[in-house]
């Protein structure tokens, strides 16, 4: 323990606690990597990526989140227009190009 | 070539500067943030994030104050954000890093286990604190430094300073006594 036991208990355990050096054990920080792994680290941030690099990314990600939801909408639409549901192909584009906001 | 010659030219972005100011700078760097690490690897870390501050403030530094004074600045306000974000996660955890325990190189240096002993025990007490009274605490008893100094390494002002000082010590007090850490 400290030399000076006339100290306070507290105060003497502070004074040896700030003679003590925590992680001192070998000298203090290593510098095995250290240059590299600071370059590393100091290297300009990549480019940010465009709306195909992430709709690539987050594609599995985005059809499993929105499975359900595009079921849902799907069988909303499917119940609302079942008795006007277009018969065939031709019915179906016919059915589909008199939304368009211009004419065929 | 001057330090100051260095700083212009980390300053303008040049890597090899930075990287010779960062060796220069690294080992005050470590003795602060050790105070408030609990393990090397986070030691570690925690210094490489202080770097990359340097290295990103650098462009912001005007030269008003000396270079080192600035590096500390960056230092100490950087070391109370890891305390923020760490003290939630520490809450949890166990409050002596195991593997300082089984570094010790020399088990029988009494008088380097009593310092690291007592080092455990203001460390248990100052987890419990604040983490600005843990930084004024750390700063003014632990590093020996001035009010002055402190007040300029936080940005705050000497009064609040004294104030959290004399608080946190009054906490840390009663807490090793509530402990019964008292002999």
């Amino acid at each position: 323990m400290n030399s000076d036991d006339t100290l306070p208990s507290f105060d003497r355990v502070l004074a040896d606690a700030r003679l003590h050096r925590p992680f001192s054990e070998g000298g203090g920080p290593s510098d095995f990597g250290f240059e590299t792994r600071l370059r590393a680290a100091l290297a300009p941030n990549l480019p940010v990526p465009g709306f195909a690099e992430c709709f690539a990314s987050l594609s599995l990600r985005f059809s499993a989140i929105f499975l359900p939801p595009v079921l849902a909408v799907f069988a909303f639409l499917a119940l609302n227009h079942r008795h006007s549901l277009p018969e065939g192909l031709g019915g179906l584009v016919a059915h589909w190009a008199g939304l368009l906001p211009f004419g065929i | 070539m001057p330090e100051s010659e260095w700083v212009a030219r980390a300053a303008k972005g040049d890597e090899d500067a930075f990287v010779r100011l960062a060796v220069a700078y690294r080992p005050r760097i470590w003795a602060t943030a050790s105070r408030f690490a609990r393990s090397r690897p986070e030691l570690e870390d925690l210094v490489q994030d202080l770097l990359v501050k340097l290295w990103r403030g650098l462009p912001g530094y005007r030269g008003n104050a000396p270079f080192g004074h600035w590096v500390m600045t960056v230092t100490v306000r950087g070391c109370y954000d890891f305390l923020r974000a760490q003290r939630r996660r520490r809450e949890r955890e166990t409050l002596v890093d195991p593997t300082e325990r089984h570094e010790d190189i020399d088990p029988e240096n009494e008088r380097a286990r009593a310092r690291r002993e007592a080092w455990e025990t203001v460390r248990l007490l100052l987890e419990r604190l604040d983490p600005k009274d843990r930084l004024v605490v750390t700063l003014l008893d632990l590093e020996e430094r001035s009010v002055r100094e402190t007040a300029s390494l936080t940005g705050w002002s000497e009064a609040n300073v004294k104030v959290r000082a004399h608080r946190a010590r009054k906490k840390m007090r009663d807490l090793h006594h509530e402990l019964g850490l008292d002999p």
